[in-house]
């Protein structure tokens, strides 16, 4: 019967608690930190679903159920370079709205925008 | 060669190269990224290049079956495996063609705008590794892949969107931006789940294997995958940020966009619930999205005075049809869907393109500020009526055909499909008048003048009469791909019949991907 | 700031070569292509704090596009011996003063993911480092 490490989950429900939280903030720097901190909860719990810790995967070193799962580890590589581009390209991005608007705030949709104004002028009598 | 090295085929070597063709043009094109010829010829080379090898791997898939190859050797399910079936071809095949035409329109629009000579370091590498993108994600053959084909892809659409983005257009840019990574964590998320309960992230052995876990686990998989591919695939109620961003984009790349990223999403998702889902009869929780979808979009299209936004309410309305395809889930109605895509990957690039082109004469998207387009420029009205007909369904055009084998697939399923078949109908009007209210506006009436470009250093020059040739040819041959679905329909419906069918059995799909490690 | 000069000075250098050696060794251990590239890219980003520039003699993109462009022969070479895409050999030989060599075929793709990762980081440091530079400098004036 495998079992799950109860310290882990705990770790992983908080930071995806806590990503998903910042991703809802106004200012990029927010989401971005948003983003790397829901990067490492995946990234561990790719690691939790490769099932226990093991030896390296490396066919005669060790036998062959005492491998850890080599899969997971390949996909939170790839995951982790993955969050690394994204991570630089909302810096960038984040750079360029401080450059141009002089803030990084993610502003409102303009149809909202647009709703706002309408409900504001209706109220008016 | 030692080892595990197994013996290649041409074949196979040839299914990598719509992938690893276009990664290898990027390559060339930032080297040589100070040469503005070496960037547009690699560009046109390499799309050209993909879409004969697409048009040879479809034939052959059609001929004799599911070709697939493991790279490095490494087999099935060990290793990653790349298919083309049926379906993957044809829409890689159509996919490409419409890159091609949105590439050559792309880089003449800049000739037009900025000279000969500029070349740009992001543009055309940024360009090809979306294609790359594109052709991983039609091709692979498992979940994680999958994975990495949309990063692939949405990587480069932020850069297209937001390269040399104004003030107005930075805003748009990071919703987009946004909303697709919150969908990219939660696509991980769900590849770890799947894999902790499966212990595979292969397709044709997840198929086996997704059977012997228990339903509830299965339906919960099935919906976080069905809510990631719903973000990326702008299904209604999680469409939102489409209309928002893709109308913000220049013109070309906005035709990229509708043409083909929501359709690459409905694909993964198309594939995915057929091959690790399958079920008995119509799935009534699809049938109401479908319905939602259609509707939604077809009326927010009424209420838009932007053609642009306008459009992107029409493109979602229409992912609604492939959605009832795939919500009937028998193999005439999946077949109808993936002959809806192919149309609709055409149709709606070349709408945002002839968009692009009205945008560049009137220097606005604002449809009260335009007007008598028609004896100002009848060309432009040839290209826009054809399209415009086509996205609505007349018959003879491709939209009909396609909408036709949905109809009957859906009729013939039951009541409920029926009446989702009366939407279908519904929305198909209600996009006809939203477009007949873009000709009245736009083509009819008196002449106004060209409204003058309000920020000339951003990448849309607008309130221009200037525009090329290649501009309306490459508009043009968009078009004529779009009739020549009408023209061959009878032999395509064949195809993505056959095609419907496969993906409903499973049977030759997994047999040719796990058969290699046999 | 001499101080963080000369140090640099030494530590630019022997990081470079580290991350080489992450290179070389990251088939069998802890390293790669990735992991150096980084490591490699964090002493441009040392030199950068230290010197104000992270001139590379080259333009980042032509890195960047290099690597790209030696990862992805690297993948396509097997086809020329009959292999499929992407496949690995060991390759082993007796240099005349090492003695006996033998290397990975992978090792090329990590060469190309290397340049690959140096180009992005010192691309990185060259747009948003450079701007903020600006800034600091424009507010020193003020």
């Amino acid at each position: 019967m495998v079992t799950i490490n109860l310290a882990m989950a705990v770790l992983i429900a908080v930071l995806y608690a806590v990503g998903f939280f910042l991703l809802m903030q106004r200012s990029l720097m927010r989401v971005l930190i948003g983003v790397v901190v829901l990067g490492h909860g995946t990234n561990l719990l790719l690691q939790l679903v490769g099932g226990p810790p093991g030896r390296a995967p490396i066919v005669g070193s060790a036998p062959n159920d005492a491998f850890a799962d080599p899969l997971p580890q390949a996909l939170a590589l790839t995951a982790v370079v993955i969050t690394f581009a994204l991570t630089t390209f909302l810096l960038a991005l984040g750079y360029r709205s401080f450059v141009l608007v002089g803030h990084d705030e993610v502003q409102d949709d303009v149809e909202d925008a647009r709703i706002a104004r309408q409900q504001i002028q209706d109220d008016e009598p | 060669m030692s080892g595990l090295a197994s013996e290649s085929s041409a074949l196979g070597t040839l299914l990598t190269l719509p992938v690893l063709l276009p990664m290898l043009g990027a390559a060339l094109t930032v080297v040589g990224s100070r040469s503005a010829a070496l960037q547009r010829i690699v560009g046109i080379v390499v799309l050209v290049a993909v879409a004969a090898i697409a048009a040879v791997l479809l034939v052959v898939a059609d001929h004799s079956g599911p070709i697939v190859e493991d790279l490095g050797g490494w087999a099935a399910p060990i290793g990653i495996a790349l298919v083309a079936d049926r379906l993957s071809a044809l829409l890689l095949l159509v996919s490409t063609l419409v890159t091609l035409a949105v590439l050559v329109y792309a880089i003449d629009q800049r000739i037009t705008d900025y000279g000969r000579g500029t070349a740009s370091t992001t543009f055309h590498p940024m360009y090809l590794m979306l294609c790359a993108g594109v052709s991983l994600a039609y091709l692979t053959g498992d979940l994680f892949t999958l994975f990495v084909a949309f990063e692939l892809m949405l990587t480069a659409s932020y850069v297209l969107i937001t390269r040399r983005t104004s003030a107005k257009r930075i805003r748009a840019g990071m919703t987009y931006v946004i909303v697709s990574l919150m969908s990219s964590l939660l696509f991980l998320t769900a590849v770890a789940l799947v894999y902790a309960a499966t212990g595979t992230v292969n397709f044709a052995a997840l198929a086996g294997r997704m059977e012997l876990i228990p339903p509830g686990l299965r339906t919960i998989l099935g919906l976080m995958l069905l809510v990631v591919f719903g973000i990326k695939a702008a299904i209604v109620p999680l469409h939102f940020w489409l209309p928002d961003s893709y109308p913000n984009a220049p013109g070309p790349v906005a035709a990229l966009f509708a043409g083909l990223l929501t359709k690459v999403s409905f694909y993964a998702l198309l594939r995915t619930q057929t091959l690790l889902f399958p079920r008995e009869g119509p799935w009534t929780l699809m049938l109401v999205l479908a319905v939602l979808t259609m509707l939604v979009g077809a009326l927010g299209a009424l209420a838009q005075n932007d053609l642009n936004r306008l459009l992107s309410f029409l493109l979602v309305s229409h992912i609604g049809f492939m959605l009832f395809g795939l919500a009937v889930f028998d193999a005439a109605s999946v077949s109808g869907a993936a002959l809806y895509a192919a149309h609709h990957i055409t149709v709606l690039a070349t709408l945002f393109l002839v968009s692009g082109l009205i945008t560049r004469r009137t220097g606005t998207v604002a449809l009260d500020r335009m007007g008598g387009l028609l004896h100002e420029a009848p060309v432009l009205a040839v290209l826009f009526a054809i399209p415009a007909l086509t996205l609505a369904g007349i018959p003879p055009t491709a939209g009909f055909v396609a909408k036709l084998g949905l109809l009957q697939a859906g009729a013939a399923a039951g009541p409920w499909p029926a009446v989702v078949a009366g939407v279908v109908i519904l929305a198909s009007l209600l996009t006809l008048y939203a477009l007949v209210r873009v000709w009245v506006r736009v083509f009819w009436g008196g002449v106004k003048p060209p409204i003058p470009d309000d920020d000339p250093n951003d990448e849309v020059a607008v309130g221009t009469a200037r525009s090329s040739v290649p501009m309306y040819a490459a508009t043009a041959g968009l078009i004529a791909a779009s009739l020549a679905i009408a023209v061959f329909a009878g032999p395509l419906s064949a195809l993505t019949g056959r095609a419907g069918a496969d993906l409903i059995n499973r049977e030759p799909y997994i047999a040719a991907v796990l058969g290699t490690s046999r | 700031m001499t101080l963080l000069g000369g140090v640099t000075r030494a530590l630019f250098p022997t990081v470079l070569v580290f991350s080489l050696y992450l290179l070389l060794v990251g088939h069998y251990g802890p390293g790669g292509g990735f992991a150096a590239g980084l490591v490699a890219g964090l002493a441009f980003v040392l030199r950068h704090i230290a010197t104000g520039s992270a001139a590379l003699g080259v333009r980042p993109p032509v890195v960047i596009g290099t690597g790209l462009l030696v990862a992805l022969l690297a993948a396509l070479a097997p086809v020329a011996f009959g292999a499929p895409v992407l496949a690995t050999t060991k390759l082993a030989a007796d240099l005349p003063l090492l003695g006996p060599v033998s290397v990975q075929t992978s090792l090329f793709l990590d060469v190309g993911v290397y340049l690959l990762i140096v180009g992005v980081v010192v691309d990185l440091l060259r747009s948003l480092g450079a701007g903020i530079e600006r800034d600091m400098r424009d507010e020193g004036e003020r």
